[in-house]
């Protein structure tokens, strides 16, 4: 195992986890979506569970766009949502863009937002930059 | 033409703005064409598809004019935690088209015909992590 191989499981697992609170200002519940094949073939979200709470976690926009979707407009954002790869506890948070959205919690007059996954960027283990968009 | 065509639109309106149509569990709202923005699915629209030539009498009397027009549902996977989002489009689609029935009461005019012509061609698109299904059918309204 070389150094690095050290370092970046001590950043990834024990370090960014153990600071988590006080290096992201929001925190989020990762929800994750039940999904079954119904009797025509096509499929029903049949339920919505937490897979995990209190996540620590940062978002900032990157851009945006006003776009027709459903005979309606729909104004878009892209944003990167930063969080650690493990929970204080030192599990792994295993992210699943088939399933998984981000719910982050309101903070004072912030309302809640709600992201969905784009893409998992995945920085060494030690953090993830998930691209994601949210509905205005 | 387009005059006897906006009466017709109006009407359809007005006898599809119903609690057997729009509601709880139905549809959240109809619309002429496109939706506004923040609009809930499922939704319906509905438009005026293609016009039909006039039928005219001896000289230029308009005896018959027409148009197609399309009924559509939009429904997507959060829309429903219990059906596919293509059987409920559909399922909400037959309610529509029957409470609609087969005549329309125009100030000025007369349904002489109206009835369903054919389907519209189902299709989907992508909205972020999920699909909007919709489903429609076309129904000829012919006025004198």
């Amino acid at each position: 195992m070389s150094e690095l191989t050290t370092v970046f499981n001590l950043l990834g697992q024990t370090v960014v986890p153990a600071i988590g609170a006080a290096a992201f200002p929001d925190t989020m519940t990762i929800t994750a979506e039940t999904t079954s094949q119904g009797t025509g073939g096509g499929m029903v979200k049949s339920a919505t569970s937490n897979a995990h709470t209190n996540v620590p976690c940062a978002y900032k926009p990157n851009t945006g766009r006003r776009v027709p979707i459903g005979d309606k407009l729909v104004s878009v954002g892209d944003y990167t949502v930063v969080l650690p790869t493990h929970t204080a506890a030192g599990t792994r948070i295993n992210l699943d863009p088939k399933t998984h959205s981000f719910v982050v919690n309101a903070r004072g007059n912030e309302p809640a937002k709600t992201f969905r996954i784009e893409y998992i960027g995945d920085h060494a283990g030690v953090k993830y930059e998930v691209l994601c968009t949210k509905e205005n | 033409v387009s005059v006897r065509s906006e009466l017709v639109r109006k009407a359809i309106f007005s006898k599809s703005n119903v609690g057997a149509v729009v509601g709880s569990g139905k549809l959240t709202a109809i619309y002429e064409s496109t939706a506004p923005e923040g609009a809930a699915l499922p939704y319906g629209i509905f438009f005026r598809q293609a016009p039909e030539p006039i039928q005219y009498a001896f000289g230029q009397t308009s005896i018959l004019e027409g148009d197609i027009w399309t009924f559509k549902v939009l429904a997507d996977e959060d829309a429903s935690t219990s059906k596919e989002p293509q059987q409920l489009a559909e399922d909400l689609l037959a309610v529509w088209i029957s409470t609609l029935g087969l005549t329309l009461t125009l100030s000025g005019a007369t349904v002489a015909w109206m009835a369903p012509t054919g389907d519209m061609p189902p299709y989907q698109e992508r909205q972020n992590n999920r699909y909007i299904y919709h489903r429609g059918t076309m129904v000829r309204i012919r006025t004198e």
